[in-house]
């Protein structure tokens, strides 16, 4: 406070004009820069050459485990890997199939051989949980390619704790991003959803950094 | 100096900001009582709430319809409003009770404008609303836009949602979500009064162009 008292009355009117500049310029680029707050959640890059499994992280079932299936379809994929989702109540009494059920179902109706399918022992409930399932398959099958299918703003966040959890074999993973269905980086904030997923993966993603 | 006064106060009072936060996102009526419910999100308590509801008068349990999704339309899931009857029907309401809004909601605001429908037809009745703690204020927010004074006071707000409430919700990780998610949902219907626009699905060649390098 004591700083600003000192600053001479002109100074203080350019920091006063350079600052509504910035919050002008804002306002008026602000689709470019909420464009751009999304696309910085997004590393995913389609698969170039085939891996040898593909794992597909829980929730939005309806678009991950859909993209995991064109994987599989083009033949860069030999198996799924499919963790043991935590069961919610309706789960329990058999009114909703479990997560990883609901993966399975879709590969399997999308032409993806049963046999295909790898079952990873540890219940899972989170990304972190994901991350610690996948490295210990890779543990104790080292060398394994594979390709990490989750939605493409959750990618980063991906990224940041497979290569934490993994390592030293995170050279072997690869990130792919499902599109989800009405938004995008370009339009996220007209949609209710699209705000709450995005804006809270940056709060997990500011968490996951600090601890 | 005068600075790390706040910040004391944060340290210091942080319980009873964070219960103030939460306080603000909650809105409800103490003692309902109304001639019909509405579902209006999905989790356990919502339908444990609606059948007490049931019991202590409510004659009419409405339910609302989404466009199926997917994985809905691929037969591997049940769409919601089968989803909400089924939990219904398992805590012993009638299935004659149990009735659904005429037509498709794609939304939060389009659920108001069919449950406005809904009062306009049905003049003497009123609504009991089930909803989340921290989207209670949001559907408040909706509801004063959409109806008008005599209307308004048909319609009742009741939360049904276990596990946490405004006093420790940041204790539990539900908690937090369900607090961060309250407030991104309201910001977003104070800045977009008139909604989102319609949705468009992804369809197959968006899911392959995404998931394999096109040559």
């Amino acid at each position: 406070m004591k700083f600003w008292t000192c600053v001479p009355r002109h100074a203080k009117r350019i920091v006063l004009v350079l600052f509504l500049i910035g919050v002008l310029s804002a306002c008026s680029q602000r689709h470019a820069l909420l464009s751009a707050a999304g696309r910085i959640l997004n590393v995913s890059t389609p698969l170039k050459e085939p891996v040898d499994c593909v794992m597909v992280l829980g929730g939005w079932a309806n678009t991950r485990a859909f993209t995991a299936a064109e994987i599989m379809k083009a033949g860069l994929a030999r198996n799924v890997l499919l963790a043991r989702f935590h069961e919610i109540g309706a789960t329990r009494d058999d009114i909703y199939p479990s997560e990883d059920d609901l993966i399975r179902q879709v590969l399997i109706q999308s032409g993806v051989s049963p046999d295909a399918f790898i079952s990873l022992d540890r219940v899972v409930n989170s990304t972190q949980d994901e991350a610690r399932c996948l490295a210990d398959f890779l543990t104790l099958h080292p060398g394994v390619r594979v390709a990490v299918v989750t939605s493409d703003y959750h990618t980063r966040r991906a990224r940041l704790l497979f290569s934490r959890a993994c390592s030293p074999g995170t050279a072997n993973l690869q990130y792919i991003g499902a599109p989800t269905d009405g938004f995008d980086a370009s339009n996220w904030w007209q949609y209710e959803t699209g705000v709450v997923n995005y804006l809270t993966e940056y709060l997990k993603l500011a968490r996951d950094y600090v601890l | 100096m005068y600075a790390l006064i706040p910040l004391l106060g944060m340290i210091f009072c942080h319980r009873y900001v964070l219960m103030g936060a939460g306080a603000f996102l909650v809105v409800e009526t103490p003692t309902p009582r109304a001639h019909a419910v509405v579902v209006l999100e999905e989790g356990d308590g919502q339908f444990d709430v609606a059948a007490r509801l049931h019991r202590e008068g409510a004659r009419t349990l409405l339910l609302y319809r989404r466009r199926p999704n997917r994985l809905e339309r691929m037969g591997i899931v049940r769409t919601t409003d089968e989803l909400a009857r089924l939990e219904l029907l398992r805590r012993d309401i009638p299935a004659d009770d149990v009735a659904h809004l005429p037509e498709v909601a794609a939304g939060r605001l389009q659920i108001v404008a069919l449950l406005g429908e809904w009062l306009r037809r049905n003049r003497d009745q009123s609504l009991c609303l089930l909803c989340d703690r921290f989207t209670s204020r949001t559907w408040k927010l909706l509801l004063d836009r959409a109806f008008e004074a005599g209307t308004r006071e048909r319609v009742l707000l009741v939360i049904a949602q276990d596990g946490f409430d405004e006093t420790n919700w940041w204790k539990s990780r539900d908690g937090i979500l369900a607090f961060t998610e309250g407030c991104f949902v309201l910001g977003f219907h104070v800045v977009n009064p008139n909604g989102e626009p319609a949705r468009t699905e992804r369809t197959e060649d968006a899911f392959r162009a995404a998931a394999v390098a096109q040559n």
